[in-house]
């Protein structure tokens, strides 16, 4: 029985209620209990892994845990395997997963998928208390990492790992940690930030009394100096950005927008230098520092970045660290990388493969659908070849490599040269724009020099440098970068995640869309389920749902799913990997499926997965079970169909051509059996024709043809699953508002090309008193300000009601329930 | 005292003197706390505080007495 905990007998009534409704759920991870058995202390368990950790945990004193929230635990119905991290016993393969060693304690970093809510955190920072060895732990929530010191003379790193996953939290290590390239946080922006804005504020401040003296007031000399040494942090180290990004322009022969920028800082400062030096005037400092301070924050707005989401993943963050190899008889764990031809692999079932390999022994069932699309597993035979990439499915097998780890056809896929190489980006339009900008700004200053030079050569310096001063293209680089800041923002709210704010013009530059099948448009959550045979009743229906609830195949889930509930006692339950399960189910002996299993002979179906079944020696029938259609597609390609063009890539063989003809319209071009290089070789074929391609895709099937095209989007259930390399992520629910997100981006454009004009209003009225050489500072510092302020609230308001139209277009789309059957 | 001397010619360049030291001295204690707080800031973001918002919040309402599980009526209840 379960109640829920600190429930009064008052509310124990409800709670049986609510039990007999909807069935008990597991007082650890809350999934539904059909196998009534497990009870341990009133509380009803799910499965023995649940009651095992909260036995665990009980004996502890970390019930706690159960306290904070209810039912946090994760499922423990697979168990994980035992020797699973017998690979962290080797010494080379733990000195490059810690961070610090001495002579007691050990420092390392896990990533734990798993962690979800305040009880997680919890029960890690707590960790302690189970094993005097862990000395301490302290989780970062936003990136799924703890950070554990342990001692490593109590206990062995595979100790700790053990330890974790005994608990439910295993950590996820991959060929990635191997290799050691994880992104760093990088906070040099910020700090710069700080000191500019520290800076200005002081400088406004000092300069106050220069503004507001008038003639034969206070002598300010002081505060000129004070205003110098305070603008040399901004000089030599906020503004670094700017020279650094503007010489690397340079240097490449490009000139970006930096370029206008660094040079009108640096005229500025020399100015400003050379007049408290002499003695003529106070400088410019408070408009040079205030705008460095502006364009440092717009930056940072902009280089939003996702903690938790991971826009580099290739195929290490998918791939084991280490695979267990026989050697004379022997098993020993090996590093990944050090995996050599002509090696015998152990594969246990569930397991990656981790290189191209013949089969030796065992019996391979191979689910490709990671990298082909395909969602039906692969039955291979001793003798053939297995490619790298697939998960087994039947229990262990044996395989000779026959080629090493990143010579395998799916790891040769990203070793290309071709992508290796920066994707040829065309530049941004603000570069452009920028150029333009600048080349009109030195004209006017050489036409301005000239004509002082026959007037009034002594005027010609202060003019020249304040014409500079005005005409920098910050305002065009404030409207660029607080536009995209806030639309990356809008865009986040929707759950499409993209890398960089060079995304969002690649994105609304799309004319071609080019979409993934199996994962994409079809889900695998989304499956129809229908029966082929003789009617069922009920009570069979009941007892069927009864076995299948007893495995966790994604295929048992969804005949549970299709018949309904069944909470009746299963008797003689076997689990035969790959092949079935059977079961007695009220004097029924039930046998569920494949077509061997269950003795249904070989019939070819043709039509996705299918499960036999076999009551009492007879054969009934099959599940017919295939992937449906997201919600809202035909409103999406009614939409986008007569905008852009259309094509379809799919792993998966033609059987859905003509219902997918009918969704995408006549002119769509669909492509079926689609291997990894052909996807990639058809983006690269578009682009060839100057196409501008938009990639959608879920899968390591996708991924060369994401990084391929202009912009590549991978599609996920849930936004902290794996995704393959790409520019953006997004929730697979959002895709009926892809059309909106690429209006969204349009609009972002012209909001900048708006803000820009008007800023245009400041700089020419500036550079009216600068072409006299009549520019005063007190000028120079009600200019800036009010163009920088006008320029953040524009794009602020122009991209704020822009999200307020994608949000009532998402609303409407949630309210619209159709539903595509192919 | 110095209101007196304002008014008096002779002195004005000794009311200004004045005037500048008191400036000098507000100065130097403006820019002091104007660089604590830099100094504070610059503290904040190496010490992590800015990437983590979700496990502070939550640690400091868990209940360090219920270690000793004696306390089953303090229940802390979130979602």
């Amino acid at each position: 029985m379960s109640f829920g905990p600190g429930s009064r007998a008052a509310t124990f009534a409800v709670y049986t209620i609510t039990m007999t409704a909807v069935g008990t759920t597991c007082y650890h991870c809350g999934e539904a209990c059909n196998n009534t058995a497990i009870v341990q202390e009133e509380k009803a368990f799910c499965c023995e892994g649940c009651k095992l950790v909260f036995e665990l945990l009980n004996g502890h004193q970390l019930c706690d845990y159960y306290r904070l929230n209810e039912q946090p635990g994760i499922p423990q119905r697979i168990a994980v395997r035992k020797d699973k991290f017998a690979f962290l016993e080797d010494d080379k393969i733990v000195q490059q997963l810690i961070r610090f060693r001495d002579d007691t304690q050990t420092h390392i970093t896990f990533y734990i998928p798993n962690i979800h809510c305040s009880s997680c955190l919890w029960l890690l920072e707590n960790l302690q208390r189970l094993n005097d060895g862990i000395q301490r732990v302290s989780v970062n929530f936003t990136r799924k990492e703890a950070q554990v010191v342990f001692l490593h003379q109590q206990l062995s790193l595979r100790g700790v790992t053990e330890l974790l996953t005994s608990i439910g939290y295993e950590p996820y290590i991959s060929l990635q940690d191997l290799q050691g390239n994880k992104p760093t946080v990088n906070r040099r922006l910020i700090y710069q930030l700080g000191v500019a804005g520290f800076c200005f504020g002081n400088i406004m401040l000092l300069s106050f009394p220069e503004y507001f003296s008038g003639p034969g007031g206070m002598d300010t000399g002081l505060f000129r100096w004070l205003n110098l040494a305070l603008s040399l942090p901004v000089f030599f180290y906020s503004a670094q950005v700017f020279f650094r990004s503007g010489w690397g322009g340079v240097k490449h022969g490009f000139l970006n927008i930096d370029v206008p920028i660094a040079l009108a800082i640096l005229v500025t400062f020399v100015r400003s230098v050379s007049d408290v030096w002499m003695g003529t005037g106070a400088g410019y400092f408070d408009s040079m520092t205030g705008i460095v301070f502006l364009m440092l924050a717009g930056r940072i707005l902009q280089e939003k970045t996702y903690q938790g989401l991971s826009f580099d993943r290739d195929y290490t963050a998918y791939f084991p660290i280490a695979v267990t190899v026989i050697d004379e008889e022997k098993e020993t764990p090996v590093a990944l990388p050090d995996i050599k031809t002509g090696q015998t692999l152990l594969i246990h079932h569930q397991e990656l493969i981790p290189a191209d390999g013949i089969l030796v022994k065992g019996e391979a069932l191979i689910d490709y659908s990671f990298v082909t699309g395909e969602a039906t597993p692969v039955r291979r035979s001793v003798g053939e070849i297995i490619y790298a990439g697939g998960y087994q499915l039947a229990g262990n097998i044996t395989l000779l490599t026959v080629k090493e780890v990143a010579q395998s056809y799916l790891t040769s896929l990203w070793n290309r040269r071709e992508l290796k190489e920066e994707k040829v980006k065309a530049p941004s339009f603000i570069h452009l724009l920028g150029r333009y900008f600048a080349w009109l700004v030195l004209s006017l200053a050489a036409i301005t020099a000239a004509w002082w030079a026959v007037h009034d050569p002594s005027r010609i310096w202060p003019a020249v440098t304040a014409i500079l001063i005005v005409a920098c293209p910050c305002g065009l680089l404030l409207a660029a970068s607080f536009t995209n800041g806030f639309i990356l923002r809008i865009l986040s709210g929707q759950r499409l995640y993209l890398r960089n704010a060079a995304a969002i013009e690649r994105l609304s530059d799309t004319d071609h869309i080019v979409f993934d099948k199996t994962g994409t448009l079809s889900s695998r959550n989304s499956a129809e389920v229908s029966f082929y045979g003789k009617a069922l009743s009920a009570a069979e229906r009941s007892a069927i749902a009864a076995l299948a609830a007893q495995s966790s195949h994604p295929l048992s889930k969804m005949v549970y799913a299709y018949c309904g509930t069944g909470a009746a006692p299963v008797q003689d339950f076997v689990s035969k990997p790959g092949m079935g399960i059977s079961g007695q189910v009220h004097n029924n002996i039930i046998r569920l499926g494949n077509a061997d299993f269950t003795g249904a002979g070989n019939n070819d179906t043709n039509e996705g997965s299918a499960v036999y079944l076999n009551m009492n020696g007879r054969v009934y029938g099959r599940f017919s079970v295939r992937n449906g259609y997201r919600k809202g597609m035909q409103g999406l390609f009614r939409r986008i169909r007569e905008h852009f063009a259309l094509s379809l890539l799919s792993g998966d063989n033609d059987r859905e051509a003509a219902a997918f003809r009918e969704l995408m319209g006549p002119r769509a071009i669909l492509r079926f059996e689609q291997m990894p290089q052909d996807k990639l070789d058809y983006i690269l074929h578009l682009q060839q024709q100057g196409r501008r391609v938009l990639m959608i895709g879920d899968g390591l099937n996708d991924a060369g043809a994401l990084l391929q095209s202009h912009t590549g989007i991978s599609v996920t259930e849930n936004s902290n699953n794996f995704t393959p390399a790409s520019d953006g992520i997004l929730e697979a629910g959002q895709l009926p508002l892809l059309p909106d997100f690429i209006q969204l981006c349009r609009s972002g454009k012209h909001i900048i090309l708006i803000s820009f004009i008007i800023s245009l209003v400041y700089n020419i009225s500036g550079l009216c008193f600068a072409v006299q050489g009549t520019l005063s500072p007190l000028v120079a510092a009600i200019l800036m300000p009010s163009s920088s302020l006008s320029i953040i609230l524009i794009t602020w308001g122009m991209s704020a009601a822009a999200g307020r139209r994608l949000q009532r277009r998402a609303l409407r789309i949630a309210d619209d329930k159709d539903q595509f059957r192919g | 005292m110095i209101m007196v001397t304002l008014y008096g010619g002779r002195y004005i360049c000794t009311v200004k003197l004045i005037t500048m030291s008191v400036i000098i001295l507000l100065l130097g204690a403006s820019l002091t706390v104007g660089l604590t707080f830099l100094a504070a800031f610059i503290w904040s973001v190496r010490s992590g505080q800015f990437e983590d918002h979700y496990s502070p919040a939550h640690r400091i309402l868990f209940d360090d007495a219920a270690a000793d599980n004696n306390h089953p009526d303090t229940t802390t209840k979130q979602s």
